[in-house]
């Protein structure tokens, strides 16, 4: 919450004039960002806005029709295969719907990547995956396949996932939208304490109420716009446009 | 009886070219089955296109037309093939077009968000392949592959029409014979022994494989374990 950025750092990830075309139609038009290290950045805005399709632009899974794309300073190009891999590698994904791999246990879901990356050996990565699970509080389902969990331990475990390759930021593409609302709390508990660590979060979320509370930034998109970003006292308590205002009365 | 006992010799060397018949092609049919298969979830376009053309092509023929052309076709480009080779030859063709269907649809059957994930994750193309996608597409394929190889073993009798003495063949010459020489035909008792033996065959092969299959379901652990599913009380120790 304590947004520990330093004007003079440079942005962690910087997005400039992107664009993405699905068919002639333009789900992004033009957005400009910069998310800056150990910042919590909340994207809202009502389906179709843009948000999914953003984040989804921030490591390659959607390919940018146009635009820049900078992490660390580093311009991506946007067609090397490799320049995106790299890329992913340091900036994790947590999907709506978990997608962990369903014939591999707990451990080996978390373990495959950062053995393949050359980031941890075996041995590492299993006490890393342990040492991470232990504080989801699911160290006891190490052996378990995915599907002898609950939507929230799944989630849990998938977010574990992305923390294993010791990732400099971590996308949240709506997390909590295909869970029961009983187990909504307990992924919304573990992101909120990655937050307080300074872990740099861009959030695709419904949940207004995690949105105030654990965001730096929030940013409204409507129609593949940025409307307006602020701290959520701005978005929320006054909003400048009248199509936030709009948006978040609506569900509020 | 005594009739089956007599000819056993015969039924014997033609069982054993059956069986050669089938093992050869079923290799056959999946080698091409996974080359061609694979070829049709590449990204490249014209190897695609290629994938596809031969597999509408080579299902869209019967079989019996096949082995014929094949038999009867090859000594107009020059190769001259014994019944045996021509047989092999065209239902490993068939069977790996049919195989690389199954290969396809395995593959359709994970769901495209497991890509994105492992892809999210920074693994390479082949460790997406290898670890992630291949060993979800596998179990899918067992059952349609018992199936088309139990059709590869039966479709084997269909090399007696170009002339290769296989099991099928055999029980033909004997009925032949036995009504020639005596007056009556043992046809039903023959085939019936014949039908037998076929089934015999592709039972235990289906019986076998849904052995493999349960062997590799529950590694995968699909099994939807009673307890284990039941709503836990959440530990919160974050």
């Amino acid at each position: 919450m304590t947004a520990a950025v330093s004007p003079s750092s440079p942005p962690l990830i910087s997005v400039r004039g992107l664009v993405k075309s699905f068919k002639g139609m333009r789900a992004l038009d033009g957005v400009d960002a910069d998310i800056a290290r150990g910042e919590v950045l909340v994207v809202i805005g009502p389906s179709g806005s843009g948000k999914s399709t953003f984040i989804r632009c921030l490591n390659g899974l959607e390919m940018p029709t146009d635009g820049r794309i900078e992490v660390d300073g580093a311009p991506v190009q946007t067609r090397s295969n490799r320049d995106w891999r790299r890329a992913r590698q340091r900036i994790g994904m947590v999907f709506q719907d978990y997608s962990l791999f369903p014939h591999m246990t707990v451990l080996r879901n978390i373990c495959l990547a950062p053995q393949r990356a050359g980031v941890a050996t075996a041995a590492q990565a299993e006490e890393t995956a342990i040492r991470l699970l232990r504080r989801v509080g699911l160290a006891h389902k190490a052996d378990s396949y995915p599907v002898e969990l609950s939507g929230g331990q799944q989630q849990r475990v998938a977010i574990v996932r992305a923390l294993a390759m010791k990732p400099d930021a971590i996308l949240f593409d709506e997390p909590t939208s295909a869970l029961d609302p009983e187990t909504v709390g307990e992924v919304l508990a573990v992101m909120r304490e990655l937050a307080r660590e300074g872990m740099t979060m861009v959030v695709v979320t419904h949940e207004m109420g995690f949105a105030r509370e654990v965001a730096d930034r929030v940013m409204f998109m409507d129609r593949g716009r940025i409307v307006e970003t602020g701290t959520p006292a701005q978005v929320f308590g006054s909003p400048a446009e009248p199509r936030t205002r709009e948006f978040l009365d609506m569900i509020l | 009886m005594t009739l089956i006992l007599e000819n056993l010799p015969l039924f014997w060397t033609a069982l054993l070219q059956t069986f050669q018949l089938a093992v050869v092609t079923l290799l056959f049919a999946t080698l091409i089955s996974a080359l061609v298969g694979l070829m049709t979830v590449t990204k490249r376009r014209w190897v695609r296109f290629i994938a596809f053309a031969y597999i509408e092509l080579l299902r869209d023929i019967p079989l019996i037309v096949n082995v014929m052309f094949v038999y009867f076709g090859a000594p107009l480009v020059g190769i001259s093939l014994d019944p045996f080779a021509a047989a092999t030859i065209s239902f490993s063709l068939w069977g790996g077009a049919n195989g690389a269907e199954i290969v396809r649809s395995g593959f359709a059957s994970v769901s495209r968000h497991q890509e994105q994930s492992a892809m999210a994750l920074g693994l390479k193309p082949w460790e997406i392949f290898w670890f992630v996608l291949g060993p979800q597409a596998l179990l899918p394929m067992i059952p349609p592959f018992t199936g088309l190889f139990s059709l590869l073993i039966q479709a084997t009798s269909l090399a007696s029409i170009v002339g290769a003495t296989e099991f099928f063949r055999a029980a033909q010459i004997v009925v032949e014979r036995t009504t020639l020489m005596t007056g009556y035909s043992p046809a039903f008792l023959i085939y019936g022994f014949v039908l037998l033996v076929y089934f015999v065959i592709c039972a235990s092969l289906a019986a076998g494989t849904k052995k493999l299959e349960r062997y590799l379901t529950t590694r995968q652990s699909r099994r939807m374990p009673s307890a284990a599913t039941a709503v836990q009380p959440v530990r919160e120790t974050v």
